[in-house]
């Protein structure tokens, strides 16, 4: 594992892909901090309060790139070991199936977590001297950025299930990129969902000069019961997570949400690997 | 004699299509072994199965005495090396890169052996050049030094020369006696180019719809393509009474035409045909090639 470890790390090094994403990350940060700044010049010439932009809308980002970018830079670099047919020679000079996929993994964990570090980094070296400090205390952003590290983690897991699975590299990038996007449209959707409320309260308007009072009335569109129940478990899943993490920005991000990421990240991994050991490669 | 890869009744079937038939073959140490077969008669499904890429149906195969059932099948693989269809190498890196790359996946300590690697394969002016602007003939030389990276005792080349130049096919065969005469490395080597093959092999299998046809030496195999001298005469009725009265093998190929495996005197030859009333047209003397050995041997039918 520590061979081939080091030939990973190696390649990832001269890897081009690689830190073409940890400049796009660093650069979006960059972005996020000069762009809010400019906002709060706007605010302050109209005269509005600077409060309205902070640093902590521009540090929550993250999550949402770093899944995007790690799905095609998973899908490339796990997949070249199919295309250029160097998984054939670690598996001929004796290394386990087993050693094989859990060293792609590892890889492609640490690029995620360091793609969301170079996003981190860049936002905090710019947004500190444009922006102030954050007004989320640290003990929740740290949270945060655990949840979302481990999210991220879980994420890589997938898309490396994916790419070691699948011998066809073009189908790989395809597959991981659409998951990626399907995962966090998911997210948006059982967000909108999840949020509706159970019962519309009362309401008074005026009409004809009258004053109309309506009373409250349960909403049809809330979902109920045991599809409320498979809802949560999907909002709760890696990449659904993305949303769920942004919208607990500043209030208390469940802890469930790492739990469901690291027994993902589990779940894929137990079962890309007996379906690897299975596989007759070409 | 010492073997290093045995199979005994190894197949592999995959979705209602056997590429693998009961297959038994040797392989002796120290024997450039051409595996020679059709398209689609099996040849890479082996390789792929003592390569570890693949799980075998049924039967089993042994490297360097060890079974495929042990577990430790995976530290004998490391006495081998490998190019499977297409060389395994990183087509973004250079071919020093590509050797780093596999010295860390054995576990090589130091990269010093890579110059002389690249020496061995004629890469070694390459330099910054990327594997993926490289010709056909390079990847395969840079394929074949990423197989040899660990040192290995056995050499499994699959098609080595497919879609080479002539310049790029004597480049390997040169490279495959050196590493063969000099490092005393054992060479699988699976082809269809069989003139190719047989400026190599030491010993041959010929495989035909998943089985093992015939496995034999260069020199059983140079036995059995006996020299002949092919005739052309008028009648070759008349000749075959002419060869009987001689006391000569013969084989009577058309009306016109016969093979004659003697060492002929062609004025008695000739003589004898007269008595006959028969003309000789021609006469020809011919070895067979290995190309008209396998056409016999395998002959397009299928051995069932």
């Amino acid at each position: 594992m520590a061979n081939l470890l080091s030939a990973g790390f190696l390649r990832l090094w001269r890897s081009r892909s690689f830190w073409v994403c940890l400049a796009v990350m660093a650069g979006v940060g960059v972005f996020e901090a000069v762009a809010g700044w400019w906002a709060m010049m706007d605010f302050r010439s109209s005269g509005a309060a600077d409060a309205m932009v902070s640093l902590d809308s521009r540090y929550f980002i993250f999550p949402f790139l770093s899944g995007i970018l790690l799905s095609p830079f998973c899908a490339l670099f796990v997949g070249a070991e199919y295309s250029d047919g160097a998984i054939r020679s670690k598996l001929s000079v004796g290394h386990s199936r087993g050693t094989v996929y859990l060293s792609n993994l590892l890889l492609c964990a640490t690029v995620g977590i360091l793609l969301c570090s170079a996003y981190i980094t860049a936002v905090l070296a710019v947004g500190f001297p444009l922006l102030g400090a954050m007004h989320t205390p640290l003990p929740a952003v740290l949270w945060y950025t655990f949840c979302a590290i481990v999210m991220t983690s879980a994420l890589a897991a997938l898309f490396t299930m994916i790419a070691i699975l699948c011998q066809n590299r073009a189908v790989t990038a395809i597959a991981c990129i659409t998951l990626a996007y399907f995962l966090l449209f998911l997210g948006i959707y059982l967000n909108a969902r999840l949020s509706e409320p159970e019962i519309y309260p009362e309401q008074q308007y005026v009409q004809d000069g009258q004053i109309v009072t309506e009373a409250a009335r349960p909403n049809p569109n809330y979902v109920r019961g045991a599809k409320r129940a498979v809802y949560q478990f999907l909002y709760d899943l890696p990449g659904c997570q993305t949303v769920q993490l942004a919208a607990t920005i500043g209030t208390e991000t469940p802890p469930r949400l790492p739990l469901y990421s690291l027994a993902a990240a589990f779940l894929s991994t137990t079962a890309g690997i007996l379906l690897f050991r299975r596989k007759d490669l070409k | 004699m010492e073997y290093v890869l045995t199979t005994q009744g190894l197949s592999k079937r995959y979705k209602g299509f056997k590429a693998l038939d009961n297959l038994t073959m040797r392989v002796p140490k120290g024997s450039i072994y051409g595996f020679v077969g059709r398209n689609g008669a099996g040849k890479t499904t082996l390789i792929r199965l003592i390569c570890g890429l693949q799980a075998p149906t049924s039967g089993t195969y042994t490297l360097y005495g060890v079974d495929s059932g042990q577990k430790d099948i995976a530290k004998v693989r490391r006495r081998m090396g490998a190019v499977v269809e297409t060389p395994s190498i990183y087509l973004d890196l250079t071919a020093a890169d590509n050797l780093k790359e596999q010295f860390r996946v054995l576990g090589v300590p130091s990269d010093d052996g890579i110059p002389e690697l690249l020496k061995l394969v004629g890469l070694e002016d390459t330099g910054g050049k990327k594997a993926r602007n490289f010709s056909l003939g390079m990847k395969q030389r840079l394929g074949i030094a990423v197989a040899l990276a660990g040192d290995p005792d056995f050499l499994v080349l699959d098609e080595p020369v497919n879609g080479l130049d002539p310049q790029g096919i004597i480049d390997i065969r040169e490279l495959i006696l050196k590493l063969n005469r000099e490092r005393r490395i054992t060479v699988l080597i699976s082809s269809h180019i069989l003139d190719e093959l047989s400026r190599l092999a030491t010993h041959y299998g010929f495989i035909d719809s998943g089985r093992m046809v015939k496995e034999l030496s260069a020199r059983e195999l140079e036995a059995a393509c006996r020299k002949c001298l092919r005739v052309e005469v008028t009648d070759t009725r008349a000749l075959a009474r002419a060869l009987d009265g001689m006391g000569v093998e013969y084989e009577i190929l058309s009306d016109g035409q016969a093979d004659v495996f003697a060492q002929l005197n062609i004025s008695q030859l000739t003589r004898a045909l007269d008595g006959e009333g028969c003309e000789l047209l021609s006469a020809q003397e011919r070895d067979e090639s290995l190309e008209s050995y396998f056409v016999n041997l395998v002959g397009g039918a299928s051995h069932d």
